[in-house]
């Protein structure tokens, strides 16, 4: 109302009477009437009559019903304007008065701040790493069209994620209606001779139409693969990767149409994946070739070489073409029962199949950091009941100087919101090192952790829980303070009623956080229990001191059986000669690192089976010094020894599993079998019975294996495995001079010790219960911390009390054994509430679990003793502290 | 009379009404008075079309009202212009200028040339 001008001597103000609706009408009324009062006045004085000037005035002004309409209108919107103008400056003056109250008191901002970033921070960081792996589409077109096939001989006792023939796969892509596309590829390892030193490359040999139809991703450089390349007989062609390309080439334009020599051929380039294409299978590929159908694929319709990837046709579902698959594959049983029956295909979306394996240990996680943001939430509620119960009085004070109650209110909550902002800002910068430490944490092979960053997704989740986290520690005080009963405040100077209702309310908090401690406290230990027990396993083999690598035998220089067991004789001779080394040998594969696929297996003298009963067995070729070199043991019978060459009786180990399977009751040593050949019988005789190793993982039990003698059966691809009497990596450089002298093309790849390969196998596990006991231990001890918080102040706001207790003759022991009695009770109820919550949330982690079950009586009272001796030593340093009131001043404070 | 009547487009209003409380505050009778008097009569308006544009104005803040009391001591709504008014009656008068010279630069020019 200021900046009055040339009206002032014409006008004198009248108080503003009129409000509300009615209030409105009687003001549009008034500014009416006047303006039509005083045109007819006018009228009148030129002589108009009384009535025909009243007439004239509301001709002359219009409609008006018309008129107030449009006045009405207006003054909604300006009303609208000003109530939205208020909320603007009274939500800015609270964020100033926020800031200032945090900068008067900036232990308790930085407190709260911490608190805060840390749950926010391990929120944001857990969340990116999930929403990498499990909810991002794939960088591909249309990723919710792709899947993967598999075939399920669960029926016959065999896995139901087996690879594919490729006259099942050629069947099923060529039948399926569901499927608008579909490509197979296997491993192809193949060593690259060209360079100085050659390097064993890590590729895929692709089917027709993978990268165009399938995946529908396009060269960067150069064309894709074409029908013709995969038409038999075709010149070698191959697509680059473009890490590779990188790597090998410095992205040089010019390779394309240049020739590598892989394995002894040739093969041109013909294009460049684009960076980030990174195929489901094999992410880190160097190199793709086509390749074409196999001739004897018929033949060998009974075998698992070839992994299949497809593309949904449009507006088919997983379901839909799983119900096809099952239809298909009950037809091909019907027409190849000798090879298909007990066979069915099973279809899962990619991205499922993919992170099939890892996405329950993350979804234990984000529970987890959940969790944690709870328990910092309620520490930060609990420290700002304390401070409000010392601003009692100052709120006190607004409020009977007229401050409304909601005022009051919305200013404690955007106190809280400040305070959730700030925490948020901290927790991001928190997250992007987190979420980098995550990332470089991750087990090796962890899928599409190449996904894994904070972007603007994330930090919208980020934005979403601190503004949740906000309210939901902010509310609590804001109502309890806003609502107190203010002027009994006002006259006691805020310390009995408000302070004793805030300690109960306090307690209900530690209470909280003891259980939601005691929660993750359960979930870390028996994690980590599983974690020791799978490191505790017995192998069957020892890896300590052992080391492993690859080679592989091209046929262009290795074509025969003949020359294959000369070089593989020679090695093994050399590797077993090398100084420092105690036993070396070769296998076909390494525990722990994958699989070649299982052959069936017949007893002599029992009946041919029928098609699809027969046993599979896992075979692996190795020379005697492996295992030396592994220390495996023997349960019955012999090992190979010298004395099984080429020219001996045929000769086999079988294990344990493989001994009862297929003699059960009966002593195998010196029976005979025949192995995946039924029509040319080439029987081995059973020498020995060999202990079960851990071969596919550390949890799974063993399966069907047999050790088939290298001399007795040539093979192109061996690990050379040897057992070094100091550090295992110190031999490496010996056995590749030893290969080198042999053949100078050959290339040593994958060199692991053993000891890596278990580590690895159990990383997973690892990875998750070190991420949940890190989250359990900040619980802890934001749990422990509100505890202390809540007793030094129940202490502090119980001083008169106590020194009245004191005076009567109490002794200082008691009154410290009350303190703690009294914060037990709150941990006690705490334990037990965690306990039933732990239980019920138990089944979240029953498929992380190994020999330790939910409710591992040990690990439940080991964590019941942890938190009850954390939260004995927090009760302890304010209760000693209440012992030492001195009740004179005590009874003088008030 | 009747062909020297015009109708004000709807941004012409709100100029004028700037205009004529930019000689300081007054109440909306007075406003269509002036309005009047300035235009010589041409522009006549029916006069009830001025209040919905005064609480226009006012919603946007470039006008501020409060009830007063009149020359006859009768209770009477006063409008002023607000600094934001005042700015805001600058540029549509610049606008309107603008506007005034490029019709009329249209019209001097000779269509068959």
């Amino acid at each position: 109302m200021s900046g009055e001008g040339a009206g002032r001597n014409r006008k004198r103000r009248v108080p503003r009477i009129s409000q509300g609706d009615s209030g409105l009408e009687a003001e549009l009324d008034d500014e009416v009437r006047f303006h039509l009062e005083r045109r007819a006045e006018a009228l009148v004085r030129q002589g108009w009559d009384r009535e025909a000037a009243e007439a004239e005035a509301r001709r002359r002004f219009g409609n008006v019903d018309d008129v107030k309409r449009g006045m009405r209108k207006m003054r909604k919107r300006k009303e609208r304007k000003v109530a939205l103008g208020v909320w603007r400056d009274s939500v800015w003056q609270d964020v100033r008065y926020a800031f200032r109250m945090l900068r008067e008191h900036p232990l308790f901002a930085a407190v709260v701040t911490l608190t805060l970033a840390l749950g926010i921070g391990v929120n944001t960081a857990i969340f990116s790493v999930v929403d990498g792996i499990l909810f991002r589409p794939l960088p591909f077109p249309e990723p919710e069209e792709l899947v993967v096939l598999w075939s399920d001989v669960t029926e016959r006792g065999g896995p139901d994620d087996e690879w594919f023939s490729y006259a099942n796969f050629r069947d099923l892509r060529d039948q399926a209606a569901t499927l608008d596309a579909a490509a197979a590829w296997g491993g192809w390892g193949p060593s690259w001779t060209d360079p100085q030193e050659p390097q064993q490359l890590l590729g895929a040999q692709v089917t027709e139409g993978m990268m165009s139809e399938v995946l529908d991703v396009a060269p960067g450089l150069g064309r894709t693969l074409l029908a013709e390349d995969h038409a038999p007989g075709a010149p070698g062609r191959i697509l680059l990767s473009h890490g590779f390309w990188d790597r090998a080439f410095g992205r040089d334009p010019s390779v394309l149409g240049s020739v590598l020599t892989l394995m002894d051929r040739p093969y041109e380039v013909v294009g460049v994946m684009p960076e980030g294409f990174r195929p489901p299978f094999l992410p880190n590929a160097d190199l793709w070739a086509p390749v074409s159908p196999p001739e004897n694929a018929e033949q060998g319709r009974g075998g698992f070489s070839w992994r299949v990837v497809a593309r949904l046709a449009e507006g088919a579902t997983v379901d839909q073409a799983g119900a096809e698959m099952g239809e298909l594959g009950a037809r091909l049983a019907e027409a190849y029962p000798d090879s298909n029956t007990g066979m069915s295909f099973r279809v899962v979306a990619l991205r499922d199949d993919m992170v099939s394996d890892t996405r329950a240990g993350l979804l234990v996680l984000l529970g987890a950091v959940g969790l944690v943001l709870l328990v910092a939430c309620v520490n930060v509620a609990n420290l700002l009941l304390s401070r409000a119960s010392g601003r009692i009085q100052e709120i006190a004070v607004r409020s009977a100087l007229g401050a409304a109650r909601n005022r009051i209110f919305g200013q404690l909550l955007t106190e809280s919101l400040v305070l959730a902002f700030l925490g948020g800002v901290a927790g991001i910068a928190l997250a992007f090192w987190a979420t980098d430490a995550l990332v470089a944490l991750a087990p090796d092979g962890t899928p599409r952790i190449d996904a894994v960053r904070v972007d603007g997704r994330v930090l919208l989740f980020t934005a979403a829980t601190t503004s949740l986290a906000g309210l939901l520690f902010g509310l609590m005080p804001a109502l309890r303070v806003s609502r107190a009963d203010l002027h009994v405040d006002l006259r006691e100077g805020g310390r009995s009623g408000m302070a004793a209702g805030g300690v109960r309310l306090r307690s209900a908090l530690v209470v909280a956080q003891v259980a939601l401690a005691m929660v993750l406290l359960v979930g870390a230990g028996l994690l980590v229990r599983s974690f020791q027990n799978l490191r505790a396993t017995d192998l069957g083999f020892d890896p300590a001191g052992v080391v492993t690598m690859q080679l592989n035998l091209p046929p262009s220089r290795y074509p025969d059986a003949e020359t294959l067991r000369t070089f593989t004789d020679a090695l093994d001779e050399r590797l077993a000669a090398i100084p420092g080394v105690e036993a070396a040998g070769l296998t076909s594969t390494v525990p722990l690192t994958g699989f070649d696929g299982d052959v069936t297996i017949l007893v002599e003298g029992r009946p041919l089976p029928e098609p699809g009963d027969e046993d599979a067995v896992w075979f692996r070729r190795i020379t005697p010094g492996y295992v030396e070199a592994m220390r495996m043991s023997l349960a019955d019978g012999r090992w190979f020894g010298s004395a099984d060459g080429p020219g001996d009786p045929l000769v086999v180990v079988l294990n344990e599993t493989a001994a009862a399977n297929l003699f059960p009751g009966e002593n195998p040593v010196g029976r005979r079998v025949n192995v995946n050949d039924p029509m040319n019988p080439v029987w081995r005789e059973v020498v020995g019975v060999a202990r079960d190793i851990r071969n596919f993982g550390i949890r799974e039990g063993s399966r069907n294996a047999m050790y088939v003698p290298a001399a007795q059966s040539a093979g192109r691809s061996y690990f050379p495995v040897l057992r070094a009497s100091g550090d295992p990596s110190a031999v490496v450089s010996a056995v590749r001079a030893e290969v080198r002298a042999l053949d100078p093309s050959l290339v040593v790849a994958q060199v692991r010790t053993m000891e890596d390969i278990v580590t690895a196998a159990v990383a997973p596990e690892r990875f998750v219960a070190f991420l949940l006991g890190l989250f359990a231990t900040v619980t802890l001890v934001l749990a422990v911390v509100g505890l202390y918080g809540v007793v030094a102040f129940d202490v502090g706001a119980r001083v008169r009390e106590v020194g009245l207790r004191m005076a009567l003759g109490a002794e200082a022991s008691r009154i410290s054994t009350m303190v703690v009695t009294r914060s037990l009770t709150l941990v006690g109820i705490g334990v037990a509430v965690g306990l039933v919550l732990a239980l019920a949330a138990g089944g979240a982690l029953d498929s992380l679990l190994f020999g330790v079950g939910r409710t591992d009586p040990l690990t439940l009272a080991a964590v019941a003793c942890l938190l009850v001796l954390s939260a004995t030593v927090a009760a302890a340093i304010p209760a000693v502290r209440a012992a030492r009131v001195d009740p004179a001043i005590a009874l003088r404070s008030d | 009379m009747t062909e020297h009547q015009m109708n004000l487009i709807r941004g012409t209003v709100d100029l004028l009404i700037l205009k004529a409380l930019s000689g300081g505050e007054r109440h909306g009778y007075a406003v269509s008075e002036w309005l009047r008097d300035a235009t010589g009569g041409t522009l006549l308006v029916e006069e009830g079309t001025l209040y919905p544009a005064l609480h226009r104005l006012e919603a946007k803040g470039w006008v501020a009202a409060d009830w007063g009391l009149s020359e006859n001591n009768r209770r009477a709504k006063y409008y002023r212009l607000t600094k934001a008014g005042a700015e805001r009656l600058e540029e549509e008068r610049a606008l309107w200028d603008r506007y005034a010279t490029a019709v009329e630069q249209a019209l001097a020019e000779d269509p068959a040339g």
